[in-house]
């Protein structure tokens, strides 16, 4: 790392320091640092040298999770200068409480993820959101599959009400899951408090914090994602997620057939021909093989009765001539 | 509730240490050029499509007259078994003086969705198979099979026995349906034709996703949090990446193969009913008559010991045996212990059974 880099993340390590400083001593007013992710961002944007993409990654990665951390240290600090010792207690867990259940959500957001256009519609509501099964939009979906679509063909009708099933489906399929999610994020909770109060030294670290919370997460989690229902609610929302994506996928053959272009299904059907072609021509050639290898063990026994026949023809005839010098002799 | 002591002087001393091992991590980061993997020299001695059969020369005297056919997943790269010069079971295999074999499956594409398992098992194995008796001159090899892999291996066996002298599994999964087995209760519930028909092949990354969801929070947060130090100076940082680079270097899975597999293995649990279906051929491992070393991880959380050690039911082996290795699915080949262990009692059973 060159100098001219070196000394400003340094002195962002420094203004952070004073940033917790202050907030540790209650002084509210002060404005907090530039994120960790940001600094580097602008450090490699003035840097020579490109990290090659799973440095680069891996540097969002830990970004990400140097704000969360960042920022539940700060909320922590606030909170300690306000509160007595048990209301600080109370408090800490609180937002730790709050700050594990964001990033457990943003875990949820990420695995099921819908195709782009859909995502849209629900971008005004987030998955901890209580609005977000029951939501005016979702509401508004259902009224119209309870209506009777006027102004439409039938094929367009029957497609549009069979998007809007399936984006239902989605979010009630989200919504049960969701609530195992919430169940085992309550169960981890109790657990934590529970050894918190139960172990006999405190845990004085952040770290310690996270790492008990982790085994009781973990806990909580498989203990609930062996039962039957929580299997069940993975599959639905699994299953509604794929529905979706392959119904958007539909449309968008529809839409590419109706332009004279080629769409992913007869792409497809041209490669399993293609697929099982290569399988007979692989089967032909084995059998290929399998007669050529008859045939020269074949022509290779005929050669060898066609010689073994000329030799004891040759031991004969010279039978023949032995006898036949004899009788001259005598 | 006396449980928590976070004095605000020690909160933020650990914040501070935390963004200064931050920053560490980033220099360390600016330094390293590329993370190698799978530096073991090798040569290659066959291709088809995607696939390469490689050929590593052991050190020194061989010690084994029959050379060993390594075959791995679909999912994941089989540089797993050569990840650095230390912690690789392949050279450690050659260092006992092994003559190793390594299928490589390749990365496979649109192209590639229809392949099956008939493919992979019949034609691509079967080929790399015939190749190495050509090469070694030898009729019968030893085959050894890792996860997917060593499923692979058993089909291969149990419908070319004559082709094999002795079979090796690691980390395979023979009963798909064992209580303690997460992930085969979460796949049940998937329509895995949808599935097919949504994606065609199924990305590598959603199978990432899936296995990190086995343990979310120590897989997630706690690795994340703990990354720094992992990165704090070159040596570590590039042992950590060469995992991290492993980890996430997941080939998307042909549709038509990945559809028979969950179907028939993980849903339908068709191995060990002798109902599988490879191609037009039936697996029944009873075919399987030759010597059986299976080693599996005691702490595996995707193929749990109880799946792997159904095997000893489901053979008719004469000859047996199991190891269990202190580790998971990837400390199986990686940790230090494996290390000094896993590659001489390979090399040692091989050899009591090269006659």
């Amino acid at each position: 790392m060159s100098e001219n880099l070196k000394q400003p993340l340094d002195s962002w390590l420094e203004s952070q320091q004073a940033y917790w400083k202050a907030l540790s001593e209650a002084n509210d007013d002060i404005q907090p640092p530039e994120r960790w992710a940001e600094a580097i961002k602008r450090h490699q944007d003035s840097s020579d040298t490109t990290l090659p993409p799973q440095f680069s990654q891996l540097i969002d990665v830990l970004g990400a999770q140097s704000e969360n951390f960042s920022t539940y240290g700060a909320d922590l600090l606030k909170q300690r200068s306000a509160n007595d010792d048990e209301q600080s207690t109370r408090a800490t867990l609180k937002t730790f409480q709050r700050y594990i259940l964001k990033q457990t959500t943003e875990l949820l957001i990420r695995q099921w993820q819908l195709p782009g256009q859909i995502t849209d519609l629900f971008k005004t509501h987030s998955v901890s959101d209580e609005h977000l099964v029951e939501n005016p939009f979702i509401s508004g979906i259902k009224s119209l599959l309870e209506s009777t679509a006027t102004h439409s063909n039938p094929e367009l009708q029957a497609r549009s009400r069979k998007g809007l099933t399936l984006i239902v489906e989605y979010q009630e399929a989200l919504s049960a899951y969701i609530e195992h999610y919430r169940l085992i994020n309550q169960a981890a909770t109790c657990d934590l408090e529970k050894k918190l109060t139960n172990q006999k030294t405190p845990v004085d670290t952040l770290h310690g914090l996270h790492s008990l919370w982790v085994n009781c997460y973990e806990s909580a989690y498989s203990e609930a994602v062996f039962k039957q229902a929580y299997q069940t609610a993975h599959g639905r929302i699994s299953n509604a997620l794929m529905s979706l994506q392959h119904f958007t996928q539909d449309t968008r053959n529809t839409y590419w057939q109706s332009l004279g272009l080629a769409t992913q299904k007869s792409i497809n059907t041209v490669l399993d021909r293609q697929h099982k072609m290569r399988k007979e021509m692989r089967q032909a050639n084995q059998q290929i093989d399998t007669l050529s290898n008859s045939v020269e063990a074949l022509q290779a026994q005929m050669a060898s009765n066609l010689l073994s026949e000329m030799r004891e023809e040759l031991v004969a005839l010279r039978q023949e001539v032995a006898l036949l010098k004899n009788k001259r002799e005598r | 509730m006396t449980g928590i002591n976070l004095t605000p002087d020690n909160v933020i001393q650990e914040l501070q240490d935390f963004n200064s091992q931050l920053i560490k991590s980033y220099k360390t980061l600016q330094h390293l050029q590329d993370v190698d993997v799978g530096q073991t020299a090798k040569e290659e001695v066959y291709r088809e499509d995607k696939l390469r059969l490689y050929h590593y020369t052991p050190d020194g005297k061989r010690s084994c007259s029959t050379p060993i056919l390594i075959t791995y997943a679909l999912v994941n790269r089989p540089y797993m078994i050569d990840l650095e010069p230390e912690r690789s079971l392949l050279r450690r295999l050659l260092e006992q003086g092994l003559d190793v074999y390594l299928v490589d499956w390749g990365y496979p594409d649109e192209a590639d969705r229809f392949l099956d398992l008939d493919d992979y098992i019949n034609h691509y194995l079967n080929n790399c198979v015939d190749k190495v008796r050509t090469l070694s001159g030898q009729d019968k090899i030893n085959l050894l099979g890792i996860c997917q892999g060593g499923t692979f291996s058993l089909c291969y066996t149990a419908l070319n026995p004559e082709k094999i002298k002795n079979l090796i599994t690691m980390v395979t999964p023979v009963d798909f349906k064992t209580d303690d087995n997460l992930l085969s209760h979460l796949v049940q519930g998937i329509d895995i034709d949808l599935a097919v028909d949504t994606y065609g092949n199924i990305p590598g990354r959603m199978l990432n996703d899936t296995f990190n969801s086995l343990m979310p929070m120590r897989l997630g947060l706690q690795k994340n949090l703990s990354m720094p130090t992992q990165l704090k100076d070159e040596e570590t940082a590039l042992s950590f990446l060469r995992m991290e680079k492993w980890i996430y270097d997941s080939p998307d899975q042909a549709g038509a193969a990945f559809q028979q597999f969950i179907k028939q293995f993980f849903q339908q649990n068709k191995l060990i009913k002798a109902e599988a279906e490879i191609g037009d051929k039936r697996v029944d491992l009873k075919a399987i008559k030759q010597p059986i070393l299976n080693i599996f991880g005691a702490f595996d959380h995707m193929v749990p010991p109880s799946a792997s050690r159904a095997l000893a039911q489901h053979t008719e082996s004469g000859d047996y045996s199991e190891i269990e290795i202190e580790g998971g699915h990837i400390g199986v080949f990686v940790s230090g212990k494996s290390q000094k262990t896993v590659a001489p009692c390979i090399s040692d059973w091989l050899i009591q059974r090269d006659k």
